[in-house]
């Protein structure tokens, strides 16, 4: 099992890909990671995931978005709609290295993404399949979770003055959130960003709860309104929050399984 | 241009990006990847102070150690890394063959594994150590025996519990004793030494310079200081090739844009001095 970084060229410069395998199959896995501090405590169960589809001969690729981990440019001067452009330049320059199908694994705010852009990625891109890794449907409830950092900081640090963190990044006054510069563009893009369960969905979804035993009303709504959703709960630690979680065998295992399911389905693969 | 590429190390692969420098500069710089991060770092500190020293005129390369981020393996223990960071030495000057001489820049336990790895390499000529990790589990202990046993012999609630045979005494007295023992005895550990022994012992050998950043409002930071500054053992932190630079404000991590920008400054002077 090999592992190789590449600079690819994308809209707004250079990004970034990692790649695990190198069997030159016909299939390969393209990986959206979340973003902000999310993206690197769940690099690690990430890669660990795209090593064991590595071992298991199917390659796999995660992807930095513009202004995010190894790729050029800086998270103030990216934009959340940008960043499908990204996965569409990763996906041709897939295509271009021999992969004639795609399954997508979106993380977080990578699953996001996928959501809100579910018809123009199967127009782009031969996408067989989709994984997420607890899903964010809302991108409001994202930036509210991520205002809320910079509330409790503030707190922590005895500031008595109240401040209306949003208003104050909407009103153009860039604000630094556990040290990435947030912009009004991105408050703006992030909280339009919504997936509703009346989506209609494009490849089959295996959604992935994590971090609990059921699954939520809301995940629910999801999984009823759709005939292609299938939804596994796995109790593993929120690993994109907490540091010091590598390696999570468990998810790996059933990441394996699905896509193994995926190319049956679709007869790449014998049984 | 940055590029990446991967090197071996005991079998493992281990992903890299070098940020060469326009400059063919002869001083290189290794950014060793500390505590639950990889190579990206804690809000991108790592990427753009890559980017800025490269910038300045110094080739840097930052990795991921076996099992952390994209490398492969078991994540190893931060005071197990001597080979990565050899091996990451090796790759890096075979790369970038006008090299002659490294520094290791390294926060957190990264800077314990720097300290610990620096005198075995000649290569090594300086380094860049942050809030190193220097857990005293004898402090730890005089702290426990202090604020919780005696605390705890001296509550009322305890002897209710004693008189009414709730509290296990043999099980108790054990404890106690263990902490007592841990805050007298002076590592005298039969297996390997302790990782602490290992850095000091790091720091006596190592005939390079060395520059300590630590952060005002950060603990880890603060048990450095407390220890390196008033144990003997520790006194070459205060010799002449020895600089420390404080960030008053500053928190673990440096997590606003004027605390890296910051620790870029400090590192760039530091390196102009090697």
């Amino acid at each position: 099992m090999s592992i190789q970084g590449h600079f690819i060229a994308s809209t707004k410069g250079r990004i970034f890909v990692s790649q695990f395998g190198n069997s030159k199959r016909d299939v390969a896995v393209l990986c959206l990671p979340s973003i902000v501090e999310e993206l690197n405590l769940s690099r690690a169960v990430l890669a660990k995931q795209c090593q064991a589809f590595a071992q298991h001969g199917l390659d796999s690729f995660i992807l930095d978005y513009f202004g995010t981990g190894d790729s050029e440019g800086e998270f103030e001067e990216s934009s959340f709609n940008s960043w499908f452009g990204d996965v569409v330049s990763v996906g041709e320059w897939l295509q271009s290295l021999g992969y004639q199908k795609l399954i997508v694994l979106g993380v977080r705010v990578g699953a996001l993404l996928l959501g809100v852009n579910q018809q123009k990625l199967h127009a782009q891109l031969p996408i067989l399949g989709q994984i997420f890794w607890k899903p964010i449907t809302s991108g409001k409830v994202f930036a509210s979770q991520l205002i809320r950092i910079k509330q409790a900081n503030q707190m922590m640090s005895n500031h008595s003055e109240k401040v209306n963190w949003r208003n104050e990044i909407l009103a153009g006054n860039d604000t630094e959130i556990a040290g990435y510069v947030i912009t009004k563009n991105f408050i703006e893009e992030i909280e339009a960003a919504v997936i509703s369960a009346a989506i209609e969905w494009q490849s089959p979804v295996n959604w992935l709860e994590l971090a609990t035993q059921k699954i939520t009303p809301a995940t629910r709504k999801f999984v009823e309104a759709s005939d292609v959703i299938t939804v596994h709960t796995v109790h593993t630690p929120a690993f994109w929050q907490v540091p010091e979680v590598f390696d999570l065998p468990e998810l790996s295992a059933l990441g394996v399984t699905i896509t193994h399911k995926l190319l049956v389905e679709y007869k790449w693969i014998g049984e | 241009m940055e590029y990446t590429f991967t090197f071996s190390s005991n079998n493992e692969q281990l992903l890299s990006i070098v940020h060469p420098s326009a400059e063919n500069s002869e001083t290189g710089v290794l950014v060793v990847v500390g505590g639950p991060q990889y190579r990206v770092g804690s809000h991108r500190q790592f990427v753009q102070l890559a980017r800025c020293l490269a910038d300045a005129g110094y080739t840097t390369m930052r990795f991921d150690y076996t099992g952390m981020g994209d490398s492969s393996g078991d994540k190893a223990e931060f005071d197990n890394i001597d080979d990565d960071i050899g091996a990451a030495i090796d790759a890096f000057m075979q790369q970038q063959p006008e090299l002659k001489r490294v520094v290791i820049w390294g926060l957190c336990d990264a800077a314990s594994a720097a300290l610990i790895y620096a005198h075995q390499d000649p290569r090594v000529k300086g380094l860049v150590i942050l809030n190193p990790w220097l857990r005293s589990e004898q402090a730890m202990g005089k702290t426990m025996l202090r604020f919780y046993y005696l605390q705890r012999l001296f509550s009322k609630n305890f002897w209710r519990k004693l008189i009414a045979g709730k509290v296990d005494v043999t099980a108790s007295v054990k404890e106690v004793k263990s902490f007592a023992a841990d805050s007298i005895n002076t590592g005298n550990k039969s297996h390997q030494a302790s990782y602490q022994e290992r850095m000091k012992k790091g720091l006596q050998q190592f005939n390079g310079k060395l520059l300590l950043i630590l952060s005002g409002n950060d603990l880890t930071a603060k048990e450095f200081e407390q220890q390196a500054f008033t144990d003997k053992a520790w006194q070459k932190i205060e010799s002449a090739h020895c600089f420390t630079e404080r960030l008053t404000d500053s928190d673990h991590t440096f997590s606003t844009k004027k605390w890296k920008r910051k620790v870029e400054q400090f590192t760039l002077e530091f390196l102009r001095s090697i």
